[in-house]
């Protein structure tokens, strides 16, 4: 079964094969997600993203995938009185957790001042402020809990799996600083797991854009509206910090392989879950998250996750 | 009502003519056209014409375009809460920096050579 679902088909793949395994219908299902774009020049690719905006109502009249989310960091920015300078945290933060990571696309950790200096691709929105065009695949084992005691596997058990979705276009949303589908499959995703917020010891979220992070945050509520912004510059979300958010450098350093994103973010959850992520390993990884969503936020999948066994 | 396509919307919108709907129910206006509100889900709409004015509610400036924009860059692109309805988005060839848009700015939309939604200043 082929899965579509614009940036979140990774991890809207691995549920669909989550309820296949949790309904009963098989008790082994394969999810893989893979991505190719680097044969791409920049312009083609950008044109190959926007096709997952409204493409009739907005991607025609010349907005890109930057620009989508430039447009919710100008608002977020003025409303929340937050500045670019907040945001460049965000990217130097998950550049740097990327630099201990040998699967990361780019590993080479960037200074605030860098990426205020890089070339603007949207404004607010500089270079570093954007994830890289990546290559990619991931993919995820299910199995029912009888085929996991008999393969004797070490794994991770999924504790929540929420799913939602809202208009993609910008101009039909009534607050541009807000992103309500990821807010409700997280609701769906504590709710299953019987978690609050506070259970969450660490998280991988989709920051396509540094705006992307701060706005997930808040939608998951591990942040305060305006927060989001300034957790990274607070040191809160740094691997050392209270909630390590995206300790695989995130899609904006690990990279962003679209079709393959959402299963890599499970991937990390994985290896940090059962203590394998060496230099950026995440002390009292218990509980991890995930959050994908796709034509910003018109889809949003979110997963609780702890180690089984 | 049931005949008019989101096409000739556009088209209409190219030539700064901005229709979209009310809704009968609870008087919520939609650009994006559908069978229902999205507000209350009343099926009861209506087409009308908006005002061409309205003000910025967002922006950026696009420096890296899509391939059918490469020779417009740099351009702004706004969301704009017309004054008597919806909210639409469009591009604005005038803005070339930041320096030149803020949040609260009064614009209008504006007839475009391209098949776009284009505003400019008022």
């Amino acid at each position: 079964m082929t899965i579509e679902s614009a940036c979140a088909s990774g991890s809207v793949t691995f549920r669909e094969a989550y309820m296949s395994v949790a309904g009963g219908f098989s008790d082994l299902v394969l999810a893989v997600g893979v991505e190719k774009v680097s044969h791409l020049d920049i312009f083609s690719a950008t044109s190959y993203f926007a096709m997952g905006s409204d493409y009739a109502y907005e991607g025609r009249s010349g907005i890109t995938f930057p620009g989508l989310y430039a447009l919710m960091a100008t608002a977020y920015l003025q409303k929340h009185e937050r500045t670019q300078e907040d945001l460049a945290h965000i990217a130097v933060k998950n550049h740097q957790n990327a630099s201990l990571n040998p699967k990361a696309h780019i590993q080479k950790p960037v200074t605030v001042e860098e990426v205020l200096a890089s070339r603007l691709i949207a404004y607010p929105l500089k270079l570093y402020d954007c994830c890289p065009f990546s290559d990619g695949a991931a993919a995820a084992v299910l199995v029912s809990k009888a085929r996991f005691r008999e393969l004797g596997a070490e794994g991770i058990r999924v504790l929540g799996s929420g799913r939602s979705g809202m208009t993609a276009a910008l101009h039909d949303r009534p607050d541009l600083t807000r992103m309500e589908s990821a807010r409700w499959a997280g609701e769906e995703a504590y709710r299953q797991a019987g978690l609050t917020p506070k259970d969450v010891d660490f998280a991988e979220v989709h920051d396509c854009f540094t705006i992307a992070e701060a706005i997930a945050l808040e939608e998951l509520q591990l942040a305060k509206p305006g927060e989001g912004a300034v957790l990274a510059r607070e040191e809160r979300t740094t691997l050392g910090g209270e909630l390590p958010v995206n300790p695989s450098g995130g899609l904006k350093a690990k990279g962003h392989p679209v079709g393959a994103t959402g299963l890599g973010q499970i991937v990390e959850v994985f290896e940090q879950l059962l203590g394998r992520s060496g230099p950026r390993q995440v002390d009292g990884a218990e509980i991890g998250l995930t959050h994908n969503v796709g034509a910003t936020g018109g889809s949003a999948a979110v997963h609780l996750f702890t180690a089984e066994g | 009502m049931s005949s008019f396509t989101v096409q000739e919307q556009l088209h209409e919108a190219q030539q700064g003519r901005i229709q979209g709907q009310r809704c009968g129910g609870c008087g919520h206006p939609q650009f994006t056209l559908a069978v229902r509100c999205a507000q209350c889900g009343s099926p009861n709409l209506t087409l009308q014409n908006f005002s061409p004015k309205g003000t910025v509610v967002s922006f950026t400036v696009v420096e890296v375009p899509v391939e059918l924009f490469r020779a417009e860059v740099p351009y702004g692109f706004v969301i704009v809460q017309l004054d008597d309805g919806p909210r639409i988005a469009g591009w604005m060839p005038s803005v070339r920096s930041a320096q030149d848009i803020r949040i609260g700015d009064s614009v209008r939309l504006t007839p475009s050579s391209r098949p776009t939604i284009q505003f400019e200043k008022l």
